[in-house]
């Protein structure tokens, strides 16, 4: 039987509960219900048949929860789903069986502990033990997106078996984490077979998320609902008949896979079965509109979208040492400053030769990810590195770019579409970028079939014209947004362009930017490449929304044009000069205000930078410290005034090097199997402010790494945080590795549970009861 | 619900330190950001005691420890409980740790604040004489039951409250607790 095509033209049906199910047999609640396929595969197979009697197409294997490290060791879940999919055939009865696989019961990074190849690596032991003995695999009650790309990836890449994927929703349409049902559809779509809702609610209360899951997809579709929400006695309330009545409105919006999850019982499965008898599946086709999304945000490109650029090492003194130190605050700090400034998609390229690109991109992509709630754009032209950006971005991405060059378009559009990416294509070749618009379009069509080749939707697709600068050749500008014009009547993609390359070479470059981005956006250009912390960039846009209906495109183009003559007269204004700047240094820090920055930068005019390290920020951050430990502050006010001296800091390295300022370097770390950060973060804080070079491995971080980290960077000093007795044992590990690998550092520790006492007994150096303490063992170590 | 501003403070150890009008603004402004980002979820069940087998009815719960047991001397019932705020709060901790660490810590104690405060408001919704809210890690209760407490809950479906091997809870400021039902009502 081919199950793919089943699956896409008949009406199937499902089986219901079998925890619940499971429960009203006798087994106790909280018990590992997998345990029954050995300990009475009796009760499951009669469950079981039950379901096959009362219609159900397909039988779910009773491997929801199961996982290896749910219950112990590979062989133990080996056994268990081999009962279990014993059982599953036995009770068939020639109907088909499926691997049923549910959340691993762990929280993914990263908001939890488990990373996404080892949720990957849980799910492919399944697949690999259940394969070649099941007919097709189930993934449901899904709540992290996160967790539910690695299983359904896992799927694929391990198996050939038709795959079903469902999420569980709360009425708000949204799950636990925070995913909606929109960018489930986009990001999950291009793995499965077929898409749906299980499990959190019942079928009245799914209806209407439904109805948005049916807009975002053309896979078939289906549904297991509660039998309503249960009271506390665990009674739920809709019946079989009024539950398979509610079902008819399912299969009005065009769902055609029907069965139960808790509460319901072969009763509910019958009369399910009844409503479909008979009838026959009419093919289901949506629009779906060109859209990219985070975990938890989709944008969909139907009006200006704004593409921030300044995630990318060109140019960028700060951004390239950051990216080549993996230093991820100041680049989240720039993903944070553009998605305030209402960014709607961020780039993030980390395009330079000294570092392993595809690494670090998808490093950065991960941390970036969990910062910012925005989509991403995807900018490397390595297909490696693109397809591990891909593999661990949650969402659906834009990958930036192809050109009309075979060569990557073979190699990457396939990667694009394995993933369902958008793609950019830039209208050069390998002769370069064409000067006229017929060579351009020529270009974006050998693109555009090409992607649709591949299977690539036009909406997918966004074609960047690119532009010279104006000063060079002021025609070329015209070419650019004639063909943008061109291609946008022609297909259905969208466009896409770097704007400020237009002023490269004139005096006043911002005048000509806004004048040429608005004329851009009335040719056509849907998502320009910018910097949104321009406020001339972002109030173009709105000029232009205001100013549309009045004018024509050929009015914005002349406005540019005489913004590009006019310019060669231009003189630039003075920086307007900060005053009034009567309070000291001093007084900031101890206050915690940002003006500290104006003041040092005024200091700077006359006084030496180590002299003011020296003589204003220490002395000043020591009384702070002082203050705080006579509790004369309280921590907000500790950690206010390191972030004021910050800024000082940040002042005096723009003018001295890094070498010179730092007093120390220091690895910091919240320990494997630690999920709190909060006091690592509050010590990091602290520590920074005085000067000491920090580098954090974050939470959760495995011993060998902190060995690792100690070493690649020599540093004399290793901060340990654990906030749990369960998590000390870890705390201790990591020192004596550190010792057993011979590592030339003191270690200071803290946390929660941490006493002198405690420290001592696991090895290490110092204990330090707060941030406080942490700056004065620094001090010690490092003969301040 | 409410943040209460001196719960707030005295999660942050405030001792009646001077605060200027920046911090206060601060301060307002976190406990705003906490309140604008609660997603609220709880779970409780009630079920008999089993004394004898040191457990509850229908659970595979075992309960260890002298403690849990003074703490329900006199209770027939008990009420498994869990609560969180969500994971959106803690989203914005970490964003703030970026953007403003002075907020990012204020906004943590907010948090604290609010789950306290949540959990507070849910048993007092309880009917009954209850006694107060045991959690695990109170004296010789172990910290390894919370992870048996989540899946006779099934929190990870029920309200999206996960515990990893370090019996940690996931959102961070979640709580869970056996409450006693005292007898005689």
């Amino acid at each position: 039987m081919d199950v793919r095509k089943f699956l896409k033209e008949s009406y199937v049906i499902l089986d219901g509960a079998m925890g619940t199910q499971l429960q009203k047999a006798g087994m106790p609640v909280g018990m590992i219900p997998e345990k029954i396929n050995v300990i009475n595969p009796e009760m499951l197979i009669k469950i079981q048949k039950e379901y096959v009697e009362a219609g159900s197409d397909i039988i779910s294997v009773n491997s929801f929860g199961l996982n290896s490290r749910k219950v112990g060791s590979f062989d133990e879940m080996k056994t268990l789903l081999e009962a279990g999919i014993d059982c599953a055939r036995k009770a068939a009865n020639g109907k088909l069986i499926a691997l049923d696989m549910g959340p691993t019961g762990e929280l993914i990074e990263p908001m939890g502990a488990m990373t996404f190849d080892e949720a990957y690596e849980s799910y492919k032991e399944q697949i690999i033990v259940a394969k070649d003995k099941v007919d097709l695999i189930i993934i449901e009650t899904m709540s992290d997106l996160y967790e539910t790309k690695a299983a359904v990836l896992a799927a694929k890449e391990n198996s050939d078996l038709p795959i079903m994927c469902s999420m569980s929703f709360m009425e708000n349409k949204r799950t636990f984490t925070g995913t909606s049902v929109e960018a489930f559809a986009l990001t999950i779509s291009p793995f499965v077979d077929a898409i749906g809702i299980n499990c959190s609610l019942g079928p009245k209360q799914i209806l209407p998320i439904m109805e948005e899951l049916a807009k975002w997809t053309n896979l078939p579709l289906f549904i297991q609902a509660n039998a309503g929400i249960p009271n506390d006695k665990m009674e739920y309330p809709v019946k079989a008949q009024e539950f398979a009545q509610t079902y008819k409105q399912f299969m009005d919006l065009g769902v055609t896979i029907f069965g139960g999850c808790c509460g319901t019982t072969p009763e509910y499965i019958k009369e399910v079965s009844k409503i479909v008898e008979g009838k026959k599946v009419k093919e289901r086709k949506v629009n779906i509109p060109s859209a990219v999304c985070s975990a938890t945000v989709v944008k969909v490109i139907d009006k200006v979208t704004v593409i921030g650029e300044r995630i990318n090492p060109t140019g960028k003194k700060l951004m390239k040492q950051a990216i080549i130190e993996n230093n991820f605050d100041y680049i989240s700090q720039q993903a944070i400053e553009q998605v305030e400034a209402d960014a709607d998609i961020l780039d993030i390229n980390a395009g330079l030769p000294e570092i392993d690109e595809k690494e670090t991109l998808t490093k950065i992509i991960k941390f970036v990810q969990g910062i910012v709630p925005v989509p991403l754009q995807i900018d490397c032209g390595k297909s490696d590195a693109i397809e591990k950006a891909l593999r661990y971005y949650n969402g659906k991405a834009i990958v930036n770019s192809v050109n009309g060059d075979d060569k990557t378009l073979d190699s990457i559009l396939p990667l694009v579409k394995k993933y369902g990416a958008s793609v950019v294509g830039l209208t050069v070749n390998e002769k370069g970028l064409p000067s006229t618009i017929e060579e351009r379009i020529e270009i974006a069509q050998k693109i555009i079939e090409r992607a649709k080749y591949y299977g690539i939707r036009e909406e997918d697709i966004f074609i960047d014209c690119l532009t010279l600068t104006v000063s060079v050749e002021k025609n070329q500008a015209i070419n650019t947004l004639k063909a943008i014009e061109k291609i946008k009547d022609m297909y259905r993609v969208k466009t896409t362009l770097g704007v400020s390359n237009i002023s490269f070479g004139l005096p006043n470059r911002q005048v000509v930017n806004s004048s040429f981005l608005k004329t851009a956006i009335a040719y056509g250009l849907d998502a320009p490449i910018i910097n949104p912390n321009i406020e001339a960039n972002m109030k173009a846009i709105k000029d232009y929304e205001a100013q549309k209906n009045d004018y024509s495109k050929e009015f914005f183009y002349t406005e540019f044009m005489d913004a590009v003559e006019n310019n060669i007269n231009f003189t630039p204004f003075e920086e307007v000069k900060q005053e009034g700047i009567d309070e000291d240094i001093a007084y900031c820090i101890k206050r915690g205000l940002t003006q500290s920055r104006v003041c040092c930068k005024k200091l700077l005019e006359t006084t030496n930078p180590i002299d003011i390290i020296d003589q204003y920020l220490i002395p000043a951050l020591n009384e702070v410290g002082d203050e705080y430990e006579k509790g004369k502050l309280f921590l907000p006010q500790l950690i206010a005034s390191a972030e004021s001296a910050k800024l000082c800091f940040e002042e005096i390295k723009k003018v001295m090097p890094e070498s010179n300022t730092s007093r120390g370097e220091i690895v910091i770390a919240t320990v494997k199997g630690d999920i709190h950060d909060i006091g690592k973060n509050i010590v990091k804080t602290v520590l920074e402010n005085y000067g000491y070079k920090i580098y954090d491995l974050g939470k959760n971080v495995d011993p060998q790494l902190i060995v690792d980290a100690a070493k690649k960077h020599n540093v004399k000093l290793v901060g340990l945080s654990a906030l749990m007795t369960t998590t000390v044992g870890a705390m201790e590990e990591t020192i004596n590795l550190l010792r057993k690998e011979n590592v030339d550092c003191k270690v200071m520790v803290g946390g929660a549970v941490l006493t002198q006492d405690y420290a001592d007994k696991i090895g290490a150096d110092y204990y330090t009861k707060d941030a406080n303490q942490s700056v004065k063992v620094a001090d010690l170590v490092f003969n301040h | 619900m409410e943040i209460k501003r001196r719960d707030v403070l005295c999660y942050l150890r405030y001792r009646g330190q001077e605060i200027s009008p920046e911090l206060d603004a601060k301060i307002t402004e976190s406990i705003n950001i906490c309140r604008d980002n609660l997603q609220l979820k709880n779970i409780i069940r009630k079920y008999k005691i089993d004394r004898e087998n040191k457990t509850l009815v229908g659970t595979n719960l075992v309960l260890g420890g002298n403690s849990i047991w003074k703490h329900l001397e006199g209770c027939d019932e008990a009420y498994l409980f869990a609560a969180t705020i969500g994971f959106e709060v803690e989203r914005q901790i970490n964003k703030y740790f970026i953007k403003d660490r002075t907020i990012a810590v204020i906004l943590d104690a907010a948090a604290t604040a609010a789950i306290e405060s949540y959990c507070d408001e849910l048993c007092d919704e309880l009917p009954g004489e209850i006694t107060s809210r045991f959690s695990c890690g109170y004296g010789d209760f172990d910290i390894s039951h919370q992870k048996n407490i989540c899946q006779v809950l099934d929190t990870q479906k029920n309200i999206g409250v996960f515990t990893n091997s370090s019996y940690m809870l996931s959102p961070q400021k979640s709580v869970t607790a056996v409450i006693g039902v005292k007898n005689g009502r």
